[in-house]
């Protein structure tokens, strides 16, 4: 099967990552978006991005983990390569009672199917509504900016405004990562 | 319309919210109604090994250097379906998918990968399913012997299987 695509030899293209212990991290750069992947789009944003801030309109080249990563140049699409920059750079969970602050990423998954989407928080937006004492709302509900897939664009979203990955994984589960230090250890 | 006409039509291919990490993608399609029709209907003779190679040439008649394959998704989920299948067809269309470095085929090969690893995993654990076979049984499978017979509802479940004496 698939002769003449075994012909072509290789038309994939990659570059060279690395981790901070330089082990080497498996990636592609993604194709443009073809007419299947934008009218998907289309209909995920009309569906579920009401309130979605675009910044930039579907794209190639780079996924979730590209764009917090590799700095939007490949997508990495292996949740087992994850792993390797999240342990190698240096990223922990934060601890109890900690709050996320801007920069830092957010991991979404359950444990059966690993790492499902990452993004970087760069907002925490506080609610308008003064009477809500929710501590919550006083610290900032943080906002992610991130890119679904790699035929996406690229988005600002709450945290909790993933209804796309509920359908499938009702089980997901939202989990913040820092290269911060501990504080326990300033 | 008819099964493989569906996996190849627009309402199916846009249907997905969007394309996730390889383990969890395969899951996806795992749970789609598509991959249990096209396992019923492969064990009950309705699909054949030679029916799903001539449509997957046919849909190959699309490949454009340079675009994303269009049936991408189409084909990952044949992968999937045939994960389990201890054919020669099966374990051809695998190995040869996910050996494929184009980047138009991004998906659909780095499906076929997991898949293998499932299938080696499921090889090396003494596992199998039934299958009804139009072509001979790989040699892969052969050393094998099992009378485990699982569902598709627990295939990522603690899958319990009983070895078969020798």
């Amino acid at each position: 099967m698939f002769e003449y695509q075994k012909l072509l030899g290789s038309t994939e293209r990659r570059i060279i990552v690395e981790t901070k212990k330089t082990r080497s991290i498996d990636n592609s750069i993604a194709l443009p978006p073809g007419e299947h992947e934008l009218l998907r789009w289309q209909r995920n944003k009309k569906d579920l991005g009401r309130f979605w801030d675009e910044r930039k309109p579907p794209c190639g080249e780079y996924n979730c983990a590209g764009h917090v990563w590799a700095s939007r140049r490949t997508a990495i699409y292996n949740d087992e390569e994850w792993k390797k920059i999240i342990v190698d750079d240096g990223y922990r969970p934060l601890v109890s009672g900690e709050e996320p602050k801007i920069g830092d990423l957010v991991l979404y998954g359950n444990e059966k199917n690993g790492f499902i989407h990452v993004g970087q928080v760069v907002e925490l937006r506080k609610l308008q509504i003064s009477s809500i004492s929710d501590v919550n709302s006083q610290k900032g509900i943080p906002w992610i900016l991130s890119k679904w897939d790699d035929a996406s664009g690229e988005y600002l979203h709450n945290v909790n405004d993933i209804e796309l990955f509920r359908r499938n994984f009702p089980d997901i589960k939202i989990e913040y990562m820092t290269d911060r230090p501990r504080p326990d250890c300033i | 319309m008819n099964l493989l006409d569906k996996i190849k039509s627009a309402k199916f291919l846009t249907s997905f919210g969007f394309e996730l990490p390889t383990k969890a993608m395969r899951m996806v399609l795992l749970r789609t109604e598509e991959y249990t029709a096209i396992n019923e209907a492969l064990s009950q003779g309705e699909l054949t090994d030679t029916s799903i190679r001539e449509f997957v040439n046919e849909l190959l008649r699309e490949f454009r250097i340079g675009e994303r394959f269009q049936y991408n998704v189409t084909l990952a989920l044949l992968a999937v379906c045939l994960e389990r299948r201890k054919t020669a067809f099966a374990e051809e269309y695998l190995r040869d998918l996910a050996v494929l470095s184009l980047s138009e085929l991004s998906l659909s090969t780095r499906l076929a990968k997991e898949c293998l690893k499932e299938r080696k995993r499921l090889a090396e654990n003494n596992f199998s399913d039934y299958v009804a076979s139009d072509t001979p049984v790989d040699s892969v499978f052969e050393e094998s012997k099992f009378i485990s017979r699982l569902s598709a509802e627990n295939i990522n479940e603690n899958i319990l299987y009983t070895p078969e004496a020798a």
